[in-house]
């Protein structure tokens, strides 16, 4: 029977070892790879982890329902602000969002077809390096946490439309970056 | 449904799989290359990104977040019991409002005033008809600690004394002076017969000058003449103290050779407490009005009270140090602990020590910088 996080949770804090260890399988690498891909140091990325399991295993009183999903990223993502403050980063989730451009992809479907997963997963890293910080969280959290947009608003604390247009946002520029990249690869590759 | 549609969709669609159960949106991506495209663009993406992921972590992170079930549940079963508040942690946690702070505080001083008050030494009372009728001068400050070792005395002591006594008897009624032996015997025989704890019971005894051996008498107003006390509600020879060897020899030798002992004889310790000094009562008195004073000063300042008992809070500088050493933004105002802890900041025991009384929240004020947070009623 697959049980939900949730009744993992549950059976986690009272101790069943099982439980907790499934809900590490679950979360563990998507935790991780959110820290690795915002910060690029793997000590951090590690022991920032760890911080997130060990915070909300701490404070598992204050778990009172919802999705331990949405709680748990949203730890992560608190911790990663913090983070960012210490270090004097510049740019701590502005509230000022960009226009949003025209959204079409202009990149053919033989391309894009033509693109292998491996060097997509390639693409995506080097793009992601290329993102401000703000939009590389947003997307690490739609995408990396599988978070969905009324989750990701729950983590954000911010309205359901303020964290579409963050998506959006964030989509473009990816998108931009993307397209631009596999146009070079067309052009290197003779497509 | 057209392509903005269609590009709508696939951005906020959380599964792509979803599309394909969509009849409209089905038919408009097969016929329309560029939403093909899209919708290729968009699994490759989404693949890309799953596949990042899923990377494995370092093989110690596993054993390190293992590990921290263990351990929390270990500190929590150990720290369970410590947890718990009892019912005077609860009375001071309900007592953290500032009127309830200073109500228990005023309860308190008030309190152990009136014990300190109670507990004053009396003033000791002078049975002058008792002083005439035995003819015995009220000698200089009485020494309580006299008394106090009397009534210290263990009862083992008194027999040991009453055994002596019966030895002098005996040696005196084998000497040369038998009829002193007679005129002892029935006072020795009285004080033997004394319980040892009923002097001890009689607390006000420390009070009067009595004789042992000696009937003490109380002035008969309505007569103009003395009376024997035991009449008066005075002491009789069952309620005398034992007598002491040297009171017994004193009570027993003729008048003329009394007067000439007692001349010899260092004085024997009055037997009631002092009168404390006139100006120590004062002092005490003013003390205590000063602390009555003082009281009403402090509810009229009960504003400068309650900024210092702010300020000195422990637990406002816990949750002070807490937002500082986080580097948490918050707004000026209320302080959501629950918040905090969903935000992780606040591990469980420290939510509970933190959680204010009901009816008042932490409030977080900042003035130039500096962050000040107090208790406010909500």
């Amino acid at each position: 029977m697959k049980m939900t996080p949730e009744e993992l949770w549950k059976l986690a804090i009272r101790g069943d070892q099982l439980a907790w260890q499934k809900l590490y399988e679950l979360f563990g690498g998507p935790v991780y790879q959110f820290f690795l891909r915002n910060t690029r140091n793997v000590e951090m990325a590690g022991d920032k982890t760890q911080e997130v399991f060990l915070r909300i295993f701490k404070s598992r009183e204050a778990f009172s329902g919802g999705s331990l999903k949405s709680w748990i990223f949203r730890i992560a993502r608190n911790l990663l602000i913090d983070e960012w403050r210490r270090s004097g980063h510049r740019e701590v989730l502005s509230e000022h969002l960009p226009e949003v451009a025209d959204p079409s992809i202009q990149v053919e479907e033989e391309v894009i077809n033509a693109i292998e997963h491996a060097q997509m997963k390639a693409l995506i890293d080097e793009c992601l390096q290329l993102l401000d910080e703000d939009s590389r969280m947003t997307v690490c959290l739609v995408y990396l946490a599988d978070l969905s947009i009324p989750e990701l608003a729950e983590v954000m604390e911010t309205p359901l439309g303020t964290a579409k247009t963050r998506v959006r946002s964030a989509r473009l520029k990816l998108d931009a970056m993307l397209c631009e990249k596999m146009q070079i690869k067309r052009v290197e590759q003779g497509l | 449904m057209n392509c903005d549609e269609i590009k709508n969709l696939l951005s906020e669609c959380k599964n792509l799989a979803d599309l394909s159960q969509m009849p409209d949106a089905a038919a408009h991506i097969k016929s329309c290359a560029g939403c093909r495209a899209a919708l290729g663009y968009e699994e490759k993406l989404r693949q890309g990104f799953a596949s990042i992921a899923t990377e494995a972590p370092p093989p110690d992170l596993a054993a390190r977040i293992m590990a921290i079930q263990a351990e929390q549940l270990k500190e929590t079963g150990l720290t369970q019991a410590a947890a718990e508040p009892d019912w005077f942690d609860l009375l001071l946690r309900s007592l953290q409002g500032f009127p309830f702070k200073i109500a228990f505080a005023a309860g308190l001083t008030g309190f152990f005033a009136a014990i300190l008050i109670l507990h004053q030494p009396q003033l000791a009372t002078v049975q002058k008809p008792a002083e005439i009728a035995t003819r015995r001068e009220q000698t200089a400050p009485a020494v309580v600690e006299d008394k106090i070792g009397q009534l210290a005395m263990k009862p083992e002591e008194k027999q040991a004394e009453m055994a002596d006594k019966s030895m002098q008897l005996a040696m005196l009624k084998k000497s040369d002076q038998p009829e002193k032996a007679d005129k002892l015997m029935p006072l020795a025989e009285s004080a033997s017969r004394l319980p040892a704890t009923e002097e001890d019971s009689d607390a006000e005894s420390l009070n009067e000058e009595r004789i042992p051996g000696a009937m003490t008498f109380a002035l008969d107003s309505s007569e103009d003449s003395f009376v024997p006390e035991s009449s008066a509600g005075g002491a009789t020879f069952a309620d005398q103290p034992a007598a002491s060897e040297p009171d017994m020899q004193l009570a027993m030798a003729p008048s003329e050779n009394r007067e000439m002992t007692k001349s010899v004889a260092p004085a024997s310790p009055a037997r009631f407490a002092p009168p404390p000094p006139v100006s120590s009562i004062r002092a005490r008195m003013s003390a205590s009005q000063v602390a009555s004073e003082g009281k009403g000063k402090k509810f009229e300042l009960s504003d400068e009270m309650f900024a210092e008992t702010e300020s000195s809070d422990p637990l406002a500088e816990e949750l002070r140090e807490l937002i500082k050493a986080n580097a948490i933004d918050l707004a000026e105002g209320f302080i959501s602990l629950d918040e905090l802890a969903m935000r992780g900041y606040l591990p469980a025991e420290k939510l509970r020590r933190l959680r204010p009384p009901t009816g008042s929240g932490w409030y977080l004020q900042k003035n130039a910088g500096q962050l000040r947070i107090f208790l406010k009623k909500r």
